[in-house]
């Protein structure tokens, strides 16, 4: 198992008509620009584009993407509705969190909480909060400690119920 | 176009084949390197604590006009611009789609009449020009080298 990048890193714009309808709009950059020179290259395709279009750019997103080419296979049983919540406290005084799908039972304690002296959690809190850590808050704050992670449960949608029920 | 806070998304796979993610957001100054870094150090800690396995993993900056600037026409966004480009590799192409297409850039007589775009038309050479000799490419990293050919496509 190896994480792959894919040839191409990808600009993608949203373009919202007058009557509010949306459309996307893709093009490629190789996988070696820098994001800086990705984000300039892309403000000159926009201009580029709005000058052929009656609709207008609402939203650019620039994706580096990398796949597995060998997973291993899921634990069975395991469903992504089982979520591990953790909320991490950041400088600016409020917080910011993430979803582990399908999260270890081993890590629970009973009473559905996180056991915040298993290992493998503290292994996260270590990526997450460590010296020379880059995870932020999404306003930029920097992330201080780990302030709450239990587990909760999300409502099984239609595409993510079992395919042969 | 303001930029936001660039986040590091981990897709993840259960066993009844359902996906979900991690979405972890990096300093707003992070480096692809820097980011690709703090990706594979989540990777690293998160698959151990999911009974779910890591299938892929992206790297987003993202942009959004605020406020909102208003359509300049009123050409529906389904009706696109196709433009199809050669590109530098034997056999191998990229389709660019501009949503929303002018309808003054199609050709306005003969048998592609309202369908076939103005090649001529300045801001369709402007446009062709940038992603010839711009960094552009198609998904699989080659670089465009000629427009061929740009038409008009219902694209619901």
């Amino acid at each position: 198992m190896a994480f792959i990048n894919t040839p191409a890193a990808t600009l993608s714009f949203t373009f919202r008509d007058a009557s509010g309808s949306q459309a996307t709009m893709q093009i490629n950059v190789p996988y070696g620009t820098l994001a800086a020179a990705a984000i300039t290259a892309a403000d000159a395709i926009r201009t580029a584009m709005l000058a052929l279009s009656d609709a207008t750019v609402v939203a650019q997103s620039l994706t580096y993407s990398y796949f597995d080419d060998a997973p291993a296979a899921a634990n069975a049983g395991s469903r992504i509705e089982e979520k591990g919540q953790f909320i991490w406290r950041t400088a600016n005084a409020r917080t910011t969190g993430f979803t582990i799908p399908a999260i270890k039972d081993s890590v629970l304690n009973t009473s559905g909480s996180i056991d915040r002296t298993d290992p493998l959690v503290v292994a996260l809190d270590g990526a997450v909060v460590g010296a020379g850590a880059i995870f932020c808050a999404a306003d930029g704050s920097d992330i201080t400690s780990l302030y709450k992670a239990y587990q909760r449960f999300n409502r099984s949608t239609k595409l993510s119920l079992p395919a042969d029920r | 176009m303001q930029q936001q806070s660039p986040f590091i998304r981990l897709s993840l796979e259960d066993s009844s084949g359902s996906a979900a993610g991690v979405n972890a957001w990096v300093r707003p100054d992070s480096t692809v390197a820097e980011a690709e870094s703090g990706a594979a150090t989540l990777t690293s800690v998160v698959g151990p604590l999911s009974d779910a396995v890591i299938i892929s993993r992206h790297i987003v900056y993202r942009g959004a006009e605020d406020p909102r600037p208003a359509a300049p026409g009123l050409a529906p966004s389904s009706g696109a611009g196709v433009f199809v480009f050669t590109c530098e590799a034997p056999d191998s192409y990229a389709i660019v789609v501009v949503p929303g297409i002018r309808a003054d850039l199609l050709g306005p007589a003969g048998p592609g009449a309202g369908i076939l775009i103005d090649l001529a038309a300045p801001d369709v050479v402007a446009f062709a020009d940038l992603l010839i000799s711009g960094i552009y490419c198609n998904p699989f990293g080659v670089q465009l080298l000629t427009l061929d050919s740009a038409f008009y496509q219902w694209r619901p």
